[in-house]
């Protein structure tokens, strides 16, 4: 039964998520006692002598006995050690202009051309990034194909050619196919609406903030403010309503914590949804989060979940994605040894035709991953997931959240190792939290929807 | 399984599917339970073909319409529809029926031209891509009481572009339509995802001689390690349980018939909880 000692070390809020069980996270809402199995992702309410019982658990072994005669261990881990060895490429980046016109402090490819000289990626390889991902993939695979820098949009041609290409191609097998881009915005001209909308892009533009911290942090290479431009040109994307989507993109530094403010800005400007994410490794360390940076943004996290709770429950829409990927995530019961499809599904192509494992890593020997040329290598995108499971990483493989998180991105691991793990775990708390709550109401969403 | 008793309500998907309520066999979860996918106990799942092209009804194993939901394809129905964008729906169905010799046309008395439709589940993986797009329907231009051969020059076929409907239903959110874990309202009416089940009322329990059809249910029950390492049990369907397992060797005497079943199904088939089908053998 309930004990004051137990009490006192049962998670209650995020800043008690921390690493305890292996197997499972014990958490508690005003409704009682709730249990999160690693395994497969799978969440349980717990009956009140039930949950003192894990709560008493003083060790993995036994956590995992209770686990067994509860009938909540399988035979079977559904993740194994294996690296799996027939992941097709179904999505490819094109780092089709490695240059661009901000001069962002932070920014990974080094203010756009990777450290290298500037460059734009020739017709011809674009075009056969767009072959190799056809050839690769079978027409009942859904493919992406997705335009990144530097700024895309400096190489508008060689975007337009290869969207219309891929698009023919795919249609000739019955293949669906998708586009994305990621662009600054400062760029866009009015007919590019009407081909992203015909083509139907996820178009996510790079905002920081209202323009006095946005300009800050991406100005122009001379130091003139970019955002009164950005939002000008955006506009007619934001009042498209067909088949594209626009949603913005917030790298988060020490210097632009008001999550709130400019969510609900961006929201206000017109945004399908709107997202945040840290800097965690910057190439010059400028405008990198450190501990304090980090728990002050997952208050303000924290904060904008809670004003997204409120408005679910009286049925308004806000859409912050954060909270929003990561419940559907929990609801599926998602549950993944990789943080991401790079260097499995899904590699970054760089201007001169070589292939990495994301569009970070392009002209990085670190993920390269072979050639449009010469294809790609299977022996080094083997090693490379062989290496970067998450039953391989420390202390990742101990770690209660290590399906949701899958290790974290593997470009800010090895420039600065892993800095935001308490951060991820107070999140994905709070958010357990949050689903608990709204799958208990009667006004749950209908992306809830338990059976 | 549990021997103390647990308060635990399994709350997202992945912990609803997984979830074994206590007392349950191991055939209870949908990934073990082969009744989930073929006539068992909880819902067939053949019936998704039934509605799978908007405004017409197919019988759910096979190419042969059998309903509209358009007033203007009623002419459809008694007619086979033989491909969907060029690919044939059947095949002749050929193999060898003596040793040493080649294959040959299985033909059988309903089936004269030794044609079969293809596995539905074949023809739903290739189409699954298709949702809510039109495809290109090939259809006999008259009803066709036997199988027929898609391609057959002698079949006057008629082509028609019909729409793959969503399996799962989908909803608005936030602009975007999304997927449900729910299968979709339209893709069947009430009853027929259960209309193609075993009924215990029925012939079905005893057709299946290897207790397929009602896999949900142990069919070997009171089971308790032997001295020589092997073990004693019941069959399910013994009339009275003696720890001695009797075979099914259409000797009704011990084993409940079709009578039986017929007539007092909901008294003769007993629970099993635990293991232990009541009255425990003595």
């Amino acid at each position: 039964m309930k004990d004051p000692a137990a009490a006192r070390i049962v998670p209650k809020g995020p800043e008690q998520s921390g690493p305890k069980h292996r197997d499972v996270h014990l958490l508690r809402t005003d409704r009682g006692g709730h249990l999160f199995v690693v395994d497969g992702s799978q969440l349980f309410d717990l009956d009140e002598d039930t949950f003192w019982r894990f709560v008493a658990a003083a060790d993995d072994d036994q956590m995992a006995g209770l686990l067994r005669s509860s009938g909540l261990a399988t035979e079977r881990r559904r993740i194994d050690d294996e690296a799996p060895d027939d992941m097709p490429v179904r999505a490819l980046s094109l780092a089709i202009a490695q240059k661009c016109n901000l001069g962002c402090t932070y920014c990974y490819a080094q203010e756009g051309n990777f450290g290298t000289a500037p460059k734009n990626m020739p017709l011809e390889t674009a075009l056969a990034s767009v072959d190799l991902l056809l050839a690769d993939t079978r027409p009942d695979e859904r493919i992406n194909l997705a335009f990144l820098g530097g700024e895309p949009l400096i190489n508008r041609a060689v975007l337009r050619q290869a969207t219309t290409y891929a698009s023919a191609k795919a249609a000739e097998r019955g293949q669906a196919i998708g586009f994305s881009i990621t662009t600054n915005g400062t760029l866009i001209e009015a007919d590019d609406a009407d081909f992203f909308d015909a083509h139907g892009f996820a178009v996510t533009i790079s905002l920081d903030g209202p323009a006095f911290v946005h300009d800050r942090l991406r100005p122009f290479k001379g130091g003139r403010g970019s955002y009164e431009r950005i939002v000008e040109r955006i506009r007619p994307l934001l009042d498209r309503k067909g088949r594209m989507q626009t949603t913005a993109r917030v790298t988060v530094t020490p210097e632009n914590l008001e999550l709130r403010r400019t969510l609900d800005e961006l929201l206000g400007l017109g945004f399908h949804s709107v997202g945040f994410s840290p800097m965690l490794a910057s190439p010059t360390g400028r405008g990198e989060m450190d501990q304090s940076a980090l728990q002050a943004m997952l208050a303000a996290m924290i904060d904008c979940g809670k004003e997204f709770e409120r408005r679910t429950m009286i049925g308004q829409p806000y859409a912050f994605s954060n909270i929003l990927t990561a419940l559907r995530e929990i609801h599926r019961g998602s549950h993944r040894p990789y943080p991401c499809g790079a260097g499995g599904g899904y590699l970054g192509v760089s201007a001169d035709g070589e292939l990495a494992a994301c569009h970070r890593f392009v002209g990085d020997d670190a993920g390269a991953m072979g050639s449009v040329e010469y294809g790609v290598d299977a022996s080094l995108k083997a090693a490379w997931l062989q290496d970067r499971h998450v039953h391989r990483q420390v202390p990742c493989r101990t770690c209660w959240a290590r399906y949701l998180c899958g290790g974290g991105c593997y470009h800010e691991v090895l420039a600065r190792g892993r800095p935001a793990c308490d951060f991820i775990r107070g999140w994905l708390h709070f958010v357990l939290q949050v689903y608990l709550r709204l799958t208990s109401s009667t006004v749950s969403p209908p992306y809830l929807a338990r059976s | 399984m549990s021997e103390e008793p647990t308060g635990i309500t399994p709350r997202n998907l992945s912990a609803q599917l997984s979830y074994r309520g206590r007392g349950n066999p191991p055939v209870t979860h949908p990934m073990s339970a082969i009744s989930n996918c073929f006539p068992g106990l909880e819902f067939d799942f053949r019936a998704i073909w039934r509605r799978f092209l908007v405004g017409i009804v197919l019988s759910e194993n096979n190419n042969y319409v059998v309903g509209f939901e358009d007033e203007k394809y009623k002419d459809l129905i008694g007619r086979r529809l033989l491909k969907i964008n060029d690919r044939p729906l059947s095949v002749l169905t050929q193999g060898p029926v003596m040793p040493g010799r080649g294959p040959i046309p299985l033909s059988t008395s309903d089936t004269p031209g030794a044609v079969s439709f293809m596995e539905w589940s074949n023809t739903v993986a290739l189409l699954i891509g298709h949702e809510g797009a039109k495809v290109r329907c090939e259809f006999t231009k008259d009803p066709a009481e036997t199988e027929v051969l898609p391609g057959d020059p002698n079949v006057a076929t008629q082509i028609l572009e019909l729409e793959v409907r969503h399996i799962f239903e989908r909803t608005q959110i936030d602009g975007t339509s999304e997927r449900l874990a729910l299968l979709a309202e339209a893709l069947a009416k009430p009853g027929e995802l259960s209309q193609g089940l075993c009924s215990p009322w029925q012939n079905d329990y005893r057709e299946c001689a290897c207790y397929y059809w009602a896999a949900s249910r142990p069919d070997y029950v009171n089971v308790v390690p032997a001295d020589d390492g092997s073990s004693r049990g019941d069959n399910w369907l013994q009339r009275e349980n003696t720890g001695r397992y009797a075979v099914d060797n259409a000797d009704y005497q011990s084993l409940l018939n079709y009578d039986d079943l017929f007539k007092s199904w909901e008294s003769v088939l007993r629970f099993v909880v635990g293991g232990v089908q009541e009255p425990r053998p003595k």
